[in-house]
């Protein structure tokens, strides 16, 4: 709808459309003759800018012409004002997409135009650690709800033209800036094509966090593990990009999306590439331990206490059997009891004001662990065998992945309950297929295994040397597929 | 839908459930083996998990169940009704079996130990010499926790220290039983008083000789290592040589490695069975010239092996060693020309014995003049 020609109508329907909301100020000025309004909402805008830049130079200078026409006025702001976008707006749709992105308006009388500065207020808090990956060696600084300063992270640290970043708006009512970066001269187009393709198909009200995006792009994937992995980290991001993956980032989101994202990757963290091999190597497998343990204790237990006793050591059978003495719930009972009451316990904590916390892990770790063993309501090598699992899920810092161990721990208990050990093998033998069936954006999710990639390996269960690492995933990256050019092997000496 | 129902048919009505709780379980550790006027006497050894006998006397004391059967399974039935716990037999390590039964044979009840699919067939089977099996049982062992493991436990050290026994698996003895040119040994058990008061140990003792399943006797703990040297069970031992009167010397042998071969000589079975070995000097406060205790310990092998062969040759007329298997495994025609009348070919077998002993250490620590 374009903008009246009398002013006053103008702020009539500006008030009226906003509610008369409390932060919108409205000021008239007189340039000669002509009447301008000044607009802008002193809740995002940055009214110090506005008062020493743009009200000071207006009233400074007086421009001693009858007719002055828009065309004048404009030019005279795009030189006089010292802000780098300056628009021309027709309508009362530009002006408020204008008006309530922070922008500073100037509506001129007589003229149906108006002229937009950028006069934002900085609303976010600074860089500061990622709180969810935390790492002992690497870059300490994390994304943060401003898009601008997420996509300065990356351009800091890849500082070529190739790095692609375009942006979309999504979102009826937010208008939510989604970034969607990638390397041009690495990526595979098809990706770049197909997310596009994604995003431009969501028409939802509001997109409030990465999560959101997530969720509704996210459909090839029935299973509960992510194929689309969030980080807080600027260097993990930075690592995607350089291996052809793309990178999507939200306005008022610190977690960026990594499209797409394989089994393997949450057990790697860019602190891998940061220390030595060998080290990295043994971590790596310790991770791939704790996921099996993680997924596998409890129903294992459960199995060989109530079905398969023949399969243990008789000291370990003589052992639990003394400690299940006493204990009124069957062994299925007991472990599901005892999982249920971790959960409580860790969603109490993470929930809780940081005042609370320690109080509820003291209360919760004394009453589970010994209290509730003395009493004899559990027994103590079931406590000992939840703790195990608990504390081998959190080596992974994805809470997707936590949450989807979790389930399946407890489906594998089922099945350890019913059929014992014979159950876990049928579970499992179905969880590595669903697992093999789950593919991120067309690339399949158990990649460098399942499809079998014999020189992916080399940065997979273990990390070699930087040296060996000198291609890029061929799944991923389908240009300049040569990471580390071979280095002069003469003697420097 | 037809097809997704017939898989999960086929995985989950398999015959692998069998639900039991350890509350409710008896983990039974031995049987005893008994026979009695209308049948067998069998008693079990259950496992002591009660929680808060915390004080190792309780811990001590074996939980043992004695019943009477028409067989195995009646009789372990019978217990079943005086115990408060379904028995449980996965983990049985040890099958006890009275002397009397022993020589009544034992072909009868071994069937229930092979059909129960609940049994590890790996257990070891003993007899009791000289006492019932109820009350080898019974008595307080010094192993905390799984109070059977006690007599493994000397069983296994005596075996691998010094060869002067042998743990003879359930299995094993069932192959022998089974296999065509040798008789079954069995390893025999006796209570024996101990230093403390009131209190009784239990001691490996004699191994007992099976004529196919009966028992006809025992040897001793020499012609136990003598045995073990023919049939290469021995990896180490210490073996005692005397100078003269009251002075010797302890050779320690070890990789002992025996292979036994047979050839046909004039239509007669020849078994040569070449002995090879390493030694050091264990300890010594001979006199002995140096060069000698290769011999005299090549002799004293060749001597404990003789005495054994002898032994079995003249009172038992029996093949224990497993000649007549390798005659069967090498020439089964030949073998089966012969296998009627094998013990008696046995009694007269031409055995040759060579005996190969490296000392690897030698050495006169009390030099003369000392």
């Amino acid at each position: 709808m374009e903008l009246y020609k009398n002013i006053d109508e103008c702020i009539k329907k500006i008030k009226e459309d906003s509610g008369e909301s409390v932060d919108l100020n409205i000021k008239e000025i007189y340039i000669s003759k002509k009447r301008l309004v000044s607009l802008y909402l002193e809740t995002i805008t940055s009214s110090e800018q506005i008062n020493n830049y743009v009200l000071k130079s207006i009233g400074k200078t007086i421009i001693d012409e009858e007719n002055l026409n828009f065309k004048d006025i404009y030019k005279y702001f795009y030189n006089t004002i010292p802000s780098g976008s300056l628009k021309e707006l027709n309508t009362f749709e530009d002006v408020y997409s204008f008006l309530y992105s922070g922008f500073e308006i100037i509506l001129v009388e007589g003229t149906k135009k108006g002229i937009a500065f950028e006069m934002r207020a900085s609303l976010d808090r600074g860089v500061s650690i990622p709180t969810s990956e935390a790492i002992v060696r690497g870059p300490k600084d994390g994304f943060t709800e401003n898009f601008n300063k997420n996509l300065g992270l990356i351009r800091r640290r890849i500082k070529t033209p190739r790095l692609f970043a375009k942006e979309k708006k999504i979102g009826r009512k937010t208008k939510t800036r989604v970034g969607i970066l990638y390397m041009d001269d690495i990526v595979d187009n098809s990706l770049v094509f197909e997310v596009n393709k994604r995003l431009d198909k969501i028409d939802i009200d509001a997109i409030i966090d990465s999560g959101y995006l997530r969720e509704l792009i996210e459909k090839d994937s029935k299973s509960n593990f992510p194929t689309i992995m969030s980080t807080e980290r600027p260097d993990r991001a930075c690592m995607a990009l350089l291996e052809g993956k793309i990178v999507i980032i939200l306005d008022n989101s610190p977690f960026a999306l990594i499209i797409p994202t394989f089994f393997v990757d949450y057990f790697h963290t860019p602190e891998d590439y940061y220390q030595k091999s060998s080290n990295i190597s043994f971590i790596r497998i310790i991770r791939f331990f704790a996921f099996l343990i993680s997924i596998l204790t409890p129903a294992f237990y459960v199995a060989i206490t109530t079905h398969n006793q023949s399969a243990i050591p008789s000291g370990f059978l003589l052992n639990f059997a003394s400690q299940r003495q006493g204990v009124p719930f069957p062994g299925f009972v007991e472990a599901l009891l005892m999982m249920i009451a971790f959960e409580i316990l860790k969603e109490s904590d993470t929930r809780s004001p940081s005042v609370g916390g320690s109080a509820i892990s003291i209360l919760g770790g004394i009453i589970i662990g010994d209290a509730a063993v003395s009493a004899g309501i559990v027994s103590p090598i079931m406590v000992i065998v939840i703790s195990i699992t608990a504390i081998s899920s959190l080596v992974f810092s994805s809470i997707d992945v936590v949450n989807a161990i979790r389930v399946w721990r407890i489906i594998f208990l089922f099945s350890a309950a019913t059929l014992g050990i014979y159950g876990i093998i049928i579970l499992g033998i179905f969880f590595i297929i669903k697992l093999c069936s789950i593919s991120s954006f067309g690339k399949p999710f158990t990649f460098p295994f399942a499809p079998f990639n014999l020189r992916e390996q080399k940065d997979a269960i273990i990390r070699m040397s930087k040296d060996k690492l000198w291609n890029r995933n061929p799944l991923t990256a389908k240009k300049n597929l040569t990471r580390l050019k071979k280095m002069e092997t003469g003697d420097n000496n | 839908m037809k097809k997704i129902l017939i898989i999960l048919c086929s995985l989950f009505l398999v015959g692998c459930q069998n639900y039991r709780e350890l509350n409710n379980t008896a983990i039974v550790s031995a049987i005893g083996i008994d026979t009695d006027d209308n049948g067998y006497k069998v008693s079990v050894q259950i496992v002591n998990t009660e929680k808060n006998s915390n004080e190792q006397e309780n811990l001590n004391n074996p939980i043992v169940y004695s019943s009477n059967g028409k067989n195995i399974s009646d009789a372990l039935n019978n217990i079943n009704l005086k115990s408060p716990n379904i028995l449980y037999l996965g983990h049985l390590q040890v099958v006890l079996i009275s002397e009397k039964i022993a020589k009544m044979g034992i072909n009868d009840f071994t069937d229930y130990f092979l059909r129960n699919n609940e049994i590890n067939k790996n257990f070891t089977i003993l007899i009791s010499k000289d006492n019932t099996p109820e009350e080898v049982l019974n008595v307080p062992t010094s192993l905390v926790n799984f109070p059977r493991g006690n007599i493994l436990g000397s069983i296994e050290v005596s075996s691998t220290l010094s060869g002067a026994s042998n743990n003879i698996k359930f299995t094993n003895f069932i192959n022998d039983l089974k296999s065509k040119g040798i008789n079954p040994v069995m390893s025999s058990i006796k209570i024996v008083e101990s230093e403390e008061k009131n209190k009784k140990n239990l001691q490996i003792s004699d191994m007992a000789i099976f004529n196919k399943d009966k028992l006809v006797g025992y040897i001793n703990k020499d012609e136990i290592i003598g045995y073990n040297f023919i049939t290469n069970n021995i990896d180490n031992t210490i073996i005692n040589i005397k100078c003269n009167k009251n002075r010797n010397m302890s050779i320690k042998l070890k990789n002992i490695n025996t292979k036994t071969t047979f050839k046909l000589k004039n239509n007669n079975p020849n078994i040569i069975i070449n002995v090879n070995s390493k030694a050091n000097i264990e300890e010594t406060n001979c006199d002995l010239d140096l060069k000698n205790i290769k011999e005299k310990t090549e002799s004293e092998i060749k001597y404990l092996i003789n005495t054994t062969i002898n032994k079995i040759k003249q009172n038992y007329h029996i093949d224990i060693f497993g000649f007549g298997n390798k005659i069967y495994q090498k020439n089964p025609n030949y073998f089966k020309s012969i296998e009627n009348n094998w013990n008696e070919i046995f009694s007269n077998l031409d055995i040759v014995i060579n005996v190969n002993t490296d000392i690897e250490t030698k050495g006169n620590l009390i030099l003369k003049g000392w």
